[in-house]
């Protein structure tokens, strides 16, 4: 089965490295849509059905923790599993998000391995 | 946290990002008396408990071959501003490492970092920085690192 996947990140650098990533892994990719921050997230999400979301946190307009409220409160976009990319690695940076609604946190520097096996554990791809 | 052991950290969330990220392996202290040459330097701050703040220059030469390295481009591919772009994540990703490093339970909130090319000595610390000096295949990094924890 090929996935359809949406990067959410202010740094066009970061969304084609991410993008980049996913494909040098080996994961099945359908398709790659992407976000410059939540609120453009939020739109594409009403024309685009994605299977997972990966999010950074510090965005302009709409932070990550913005958006991972606004998904959870939406009774279609809750059920979208969403990771969330970030540089900080703290304990309680990666517990607060959780408890909001992030099913995956994967803190930068990753290696894509780590990447793939975020996104299958999360999707639960058959190993 | 004494001086050394931000110095270690510092060394290696620099060697961490730089590998796993860039595919760059330090090939140790960068040599000093470098030219005066174009760069691209980068400064996040950071706020809350820790504060301070992290510098990085790179030589534009490095700054370009990382770019195309991390986007999977050659060089010459790179659409204006792209090299700028991945330097402020380099600098983001190593400020992230080190405090994450340092302080763990606490938490902190990252400026967007400002990118600029100069012209200038690339191994210039600033003030009372922690510094790492790289030498990279293409040219070298300096990171200065200045820190204000939650009891100094």
């Amino acid at each position: 089965m090929a996935y359809r996947l949406l990067i959410v990140d202010d740094s066009p650098a970061m969304r084609a490295f991410v993008r980049r990533v996913i494909g040098l892994s080996g994961f099945d990719l359908a398709a790659c849509f992407e976000a410059s921050n939540g609120q453009e997230a939020l739109e594409l999400l009403r024309g685009e059905w994605v299977d997972a979301i990966l999010t950074d946190i510090n965005m302009p307009h709409m932070d990550g923790e913005e958006f991972l409220r606004r998904l959870a409160a939406d009774d279609v976009f809750r059920s979208i599993p969403v990771i969330v990319i970030s540089t900080d690695a703290t304990h309680h940076r990666k517990e607060r998000l959780l408890a909001i609604g992030a099913r995956g946190y994967l803190s930068k520097p990753f290696l894509p391995e780590v990447l793939r096996a975020e996104l299958e554990t999360t999707l639960g791809v058959p190993a | 946290m004494t001086g050394s052991a931000l110095s270690v950290s510092l060394r290696e969330a620099v060697d961490e990002v730089l590998e796993t990220m860039f595919f760059v392996q330090n090939e140790g202290q960068a040599v000093e008396d470098r030219p005066i040459e174009e760069l691209v330097a980068s400064r996040v701050d950071f706020e809350g408990s820790p504060s301070g703040m992290l510098s990085l220059r790179i030589t534009l030469q490095a700054a370009q071959g990382m770019a195309a390295d991390f986007l999977g481009q050659e060089s010459s591919e790179l659409p204006p501003g792209r090299t700028t772009e991945v330097v402020s994540e380099l600098a983001n990703m190593i400020c992230g490492a080190v405090l994450s490093r340092v302080e763990s339970e606490t938490t902190f909130r990252l400026s967007p970092p400002r990118t600029t090319i100069e012209t200038g000595d690339v191994l210039t610390g600033c003030g009372d920085a922690i510094v790492c000096r790289v030498q990279l295949p293409d040219g070298a990094l300096s990171v200065s690192f200045v820190y204000h924890g939650a009891g100094s």
